[in-house]
């Protein structure tokens, strides 16, 4: 490996008479070191915003309701996909390829294909999301927005509870039961004049529907005609779920 | 005292120049002024100032000799710096984002060596290469260029150009097909 024989000496020369006069210094090592530090602290932030972000959308889906979608078979769950927060979903993905991009630059991130590193930092970021649920956190900012606004990010809690009536999802308290028909007190949180009594038709095999009492709050999809609500899946929900209580 | 001097590995010459001997860089010089020479000839096809070019990596390297850690191969160090001089100066010349995003890395392949080891088939190869090389994407130029030109293993290639073996290895068989293809007709039958 080593070559030993001479080279023309003009360039060499050249190259070193510059490093002889000073006109190529070397980095000092606390430039390198600065570097890696700073490296490693962007990273990090990356990594806590996208953790940030993977709790907000797992809070955003469970607090209004889409997550029970999942349980009203095909059609819900296409319902579900169609209602997901994909684009912070996508912010979320690229700010996982800022990170591996961040730390390409170490060979314990090239020496592998970057697919394992990828899907180790998602896994990561949802169980710190996960977490970070687990202690309240995105409970607090959501009863502390309601309170007193949240500047920048305020407009992102003040619509998560909103259920999405233009794709047939409901949410709202139990007022009057007859059979399987019932009327719910609508509340898509947005306090305007489409807040109000709907009617809704309980599909013929729902257990759920005919366990349900006056005063219960319920998540309700289906589809709406000429005010009445054709359901095809209804859930009784508590009163700490739907509403971030 | 002279042949002690150059009976020092390229990491112990690197340690010396760490330490402020200034002059001991100029034998890392002779050592590599001629392979980085060529394959920055091969990279660019003659189309650049390859004296320049080559003199801007030496200097960086000094530059940043101190980033260099002992236990790395001085080669692949070095290597990569030049890597990423040719790599620039071709972007801006291009003004493409080249090598922004490798699916290739991204995935996994299995590492399996190519099977050119014999070194008449090597030297036949080298032959074949600059018959084509110009071509061929800089992505597939430049690692022919490493693997037969500059005699690297995968793993210095993988330290080189940051990317895994495995991805070395399918990049460097792609690179070959496609050389394949580009080649005159009466080269062909030399590669087959």
């Amino acid at each position: 490996m080593n070559n030993h024989q001479s080279q023309p000496s003009g360039a060499k020369q050249s190259i070193l008479e510059k490093i002889r006069k000073g006109d190529v210094k070397m980095r000092p090592k606390a430039y390198f070191i600065l570097k890696i530090i700073l490296v490693v602290f962007v990273s990090v932030c990356i990594l806590v915003v996208s953790s940030l972000l993977m709790s907000f959308i797992m809070f955003s889906i469970g607090v209004s309701g889409k997550l029970f979608l999942l349980g009203f078979g095909w059609r819900g769950i296409v319902t579900f996909f169609a209602l997901f927060p994909w684009g912070f979903s996508v912010i979320d993905v690229l700010l996982l390829f800022l990170f591996e991009w961040m730390l390409k630059q170490f060979r314990f991130a090239y020496h592998r294909p970057l697919i394992y590193m990828f899907l180790g930092s998602i896994l990561l970021s949802f169980l710190a999301g996960f977490v970070i649920n687990g202690f309240g956190v995105q409970d607090a900012l959501l009863q502390q927005n309601d309170e007193h606004p949240i500047p920048v990010i305020g407009s992102l809690y003040e619509h998560v509870r909103m259920p999405s009536e233009k794709k047939d999802v409901f949410q709202g308290v139990v007022s009057s039961i007859n059979g399987n028909v019932f009327t719910i007190q609508a509340n898509d949180y947005d306090h305007d004049a489409d807040d109000g009594i709907r009617k809704v038709v309980a599909p013929p095999d729902d257990q759920i529907g005919s366990s349900l009492k006056v005063g219960d709050k319920v998540f309700v999809a289906g589809d709406e005609q000429n005010g009445t609500i054709y359901a095809y899946g209804i859930k009784q929900i508590g009163p700490h779920d739907g509403d971030g209580s | 005292m002279e042949r002690e001097k150059t009976n020092l590995t390229d990491e112990q010459l690197a340690m010396l120049v760490q330490k402020g001997d200034k002059e001991k860089f100029g034998q890392l010089i002779d050592r590599y002024d001629q392979k980085l020479t060529r394959y920055c000839k091969k990279f660019f096809f003659n189309e650049h100032n390859i004296e320049d070019m080559v003199q801007e990596v030496f200097l960086k390297a000094y530059q940043n000799i101190l980033s260099f850690h002992t236990d790395q191969k001085f080669s692949s160090w070095i290597y990569r710096i030049a890597h990423n001089s040719f790599v620039n100066a071709l972007r801006k010349k291009l003004r493409n984002p080249l090598y922004f995003f490798d699916f290739d890395s991204f995935i996994s392949h299995p590492v399996y060596e190519d099977q050119t080891k014999n070194e008449i088939d090597r030297k036949e190869m080298r032959e074949i290469l600059d018959k084509g090389l110009k071509r061929l994407k800089p992505s597939y130029r430049e690692i022919l260029i490493l693997f037969y030109v500059e005699d690297l293993e995968y793993k210095e290639i993988g330290d080189i150009l940051h990317i895994p073996m495995g991805t070395v290895g399918i990049r460097l068989s792609r690179a070959k097909a496609q050389l394949k293809k580009v080649l005159p007709t009466n080269a062909r039958s030399h590669y087959e």
